[in-house]
């Protein structure tokens, strides 16, 4: 059984190195710089619109993709249409594009030389190096989470429930919200909690797309890139901090609600 | 309440046709069975009925109304579906009370209905129970008090009794029966075993390849079957394919009168196992046969035999008689009915 130990050893530290590793040494490296240091850094005013812009686009953000999502998802499953299969795969798009490429995309669709972005500025508003770019990269970048959840959460649940709710009386809302929606709702609650991790995290497309420009245009890790590159360690941690535990917390959060699926289940 | 279908059709998008042109009409309060091989077009047709599948063509009326433009919503049919598709987030008072919050009755009036519903269906006790920490019966029974609960005009099951295994199943049907007769409800169940439509339903229509074979009590379908299909699918049969010579089939000695059916017509001869009685041997009897093999069934025994010319005959025999009937064992044979189809 030799091998068996030396695999599994092999799996621990590498584990440690590449994972755990990075969260010490943040950790680490926080300590060292003083817990008043970093909540002195956390209440910057700049450090706060950051994080506050952060949780805006979050929210937002969660919204409309929870709702776009479980449309699209009903669409594919509920609804197959000729040219389904292209849909299907051009969801995962933003899987497979870099963040960077996709917000060069973006800007390139909606900056202010462009058709939309041109006929937006003429009436006052802006997309591209403001909020609504930021939005739009970060719904971008999450689009999958919440489709990939729930198409086969819909294809297990099948429709017989859709159709004795049907033959009861209840009209189709009726039906979404009281059979289809709870029948699903483990899935949405996951592709939510992703949702909210992936925009809490996002950093490359909302970068280009940004400008990132301080107390307008800069969200929370717009803000620890810029305090490292300005060599403001004490800021940079604050801010890791503050999104690496949120994350856990998220993870945390995931595992209790796979583990209350399953004992349902059973 | 009275259902008739009218030259009913339906083909899939995948050009398939489940169902060609079938038409009937059930009395009201009968229980009826689909009865058919599957892929003869029986649950398309009652999904139909329901509303939950479009007709490619034909009509359906209830109580002389016509239906088959009305989603299912408006139709006031109820149904159990064959996986009884219970609301899995629902425990059991909300799956039964689902269709009267739907119609929006008052808390006290749903909660009176689902108690009386529950009591019905022997469940009392279980209203907090969700799906999956009921069994199959049980299951079953909230499925059919859900379908009840908005008391509908029609009551639809597709393979009512499939998920269950065999014991639970015959004391199922009965109790189906028994419920089904206390409320008097027209119900149409799907089923691919004779035994079932026999024992339960007033009616039995007999399905084939999208089409209708016969429609008919239990006793004429077994008894007076229309056509060899329906003959060997409700029971047992030998069946010889045969020309008419002489007035009588040409069977070597198994020769029947052929009635009125015409000189050198061919035909398909159907003999139940029933039909065919052992006696001892004598070398007077019209027919005589050499036991093959004998099979013990529990209520009786199926015995083979060759008659002359090679033909061969299955018999089922009473206990007492063939558990003493030896292999290779002389015997002489009478039929006691038979059915002649014309091959088209």
């Amino acid at each position: 059984m030799n091998w068996r130990i030396g695999i599994s050893s092999f799996t621990y530290a590498w584990f440690l190195l590449s994972l755990l590793g990075p969260i010490g040494a943040l950790l680490a490296s926080a300590v060292d710089e003083g817990a008043s240091r970093l909540w002195a850094e956390l209440f910057r005013p700049e450090a706060l619109f950051a994080l506050k812009l952060t949780l805006l686009i979050t929210v937002i953000v969660v919204v409309i993709n929870t709702v776009l999502g479980i449309l699209t998802a009903l669409l594919i499953v509920r609804h197959p249409f000729p040219g389904v299969t292209v849909l299907n795969t051009i969801v995962d798009l933003p899987f497979a594009v870099s963040p960077i490429i996709a917000g060069f995309m973006l800007v390139l669709l909606y900056g202010p030389n462009s058709l939309i972005g041109g006929f937006a500025g003429e009436m006052g508003y802006k997309i591209i190096f403001a909020l609504p770019g930021m939005i739009v990269a970060t719904l971008f970048v999450t689009f999958p989470f919440m489709v990939r959840e729930v198409v086969p959460a819909l294809q297990e649940v099948g429709t017989y429930q859709e159709q004795a709710a049907q033959t009861l009386g209840a009209s189709p809302w009726t039906i979404f919200w009281k059979v289809t929606l709870p029948s699903i709702r483990g899935s949405v609650f996951y592709g939510i909690v992703l949702t909210v991790a992936r925009s809490l995290g996002e950093f490359g497309a909302v970068l280009v797309v940004s400008g990132n420009l301080i107390n307008q245009t800069q969200s929370a890790t717009l803000y620890v890139y810029q305090a490292a590159a300005d060599f403001n360690s004490a800021g940079a941690y604050a801010l890791s901090l503050l999104l690496c535990a949120t994350s856990i917390v998220i993870l945390v959060l995931m595992e209790s609600m796979k583990k209350y699926q399953e004992g349902r289940q059973a | 309440m009275s259902i008739e279908v009218r030259n009913l059709s339906k083909s899939f998008v995948d050009g398939h046709m489940a169902v060609r042109g079938v038409s009937f009409e059930l009395g009201e309060g009968e229980m009826t069975a689909f009865l058919g091989p599957s892929g003869g077009g029986k649950t398309t047709i009652l999904r139909m009925i329901a509303g939950l599948e479009k007709p490619s063509g034909g009509e359906i009326y209830i109580s002389g109304q016509r239906v088959d433009h009305l989603p299912p919503q408006e139709r006031k049919i109820g149904v159990v579906f064959q996986n009884y598709a219970l609301f899995k987030h629902m425990n059991v008072f909300e799956n039964v009370a689902f269709g009267l919050r739907v119609q929006k009755q008052r808390p006290d009036v749903i909660q009176a209905r689902v108690r009386e519903l529950l009591r019905r269906v022997d469940l009392q006790g279980l209203e907090g129970r969700f799906p999956d920490q009921l069994s199959g019966g049980q299951r079953q029974r909230v499925a059919l008090a859900r379908a009840l609960a908005n008391e509908p005009r029609l009551l639809l099951l597709d393979e009512p009794f499939s998920a269950v295994d065999a014991q639970l199943r015959k004391e199922l049907r009965s109790w189906v029966r028994k419920l089904q007769q206390d409320l008097h409800i027209t119900s149409i169940f799907v089923t691919h075993d004779q035994q079932e439509a026999l024992e339960i339903a007033d009616r039995v229509v007999v399905f084939r390849q999208g089409q209708l074979e016969q429609i008919g009590t239990p006793e004429e379908i077994y008894d007076s079957p229309d056509t060899p299909f329906v003959a060997a699918f409700v029971g047992e049969v030998n069946r010889y394919r045969t020309v008419i010579k002489n007035g009588v089939t040409d069977l070597g000695v198994l020769q029947f009168p052929a009635g009125n059916v015409p000189e050198g017509q061919e035909v398909v001869v159907i003999v139940r196992p029933e039909n065919v009685e052992l006696m001892p041997w004598s070398a007077a009897a019209d027919i005589q046969g050499i036991v093959l093999a004998t099979t013990f069934l529990g209520e009786f025994y199926k015995v083979d035999l060759e008659l002359a010319d090679l033909v061969r005959i299955t018999a089922h025999v009473p206990k007492a008689l063939g558990g003493a009937l030896r292999e290779q064992e002389r015997v002489a044979l009478q039929i006691k009915a038979t059915k002649i189809f014309n091959v088209a």
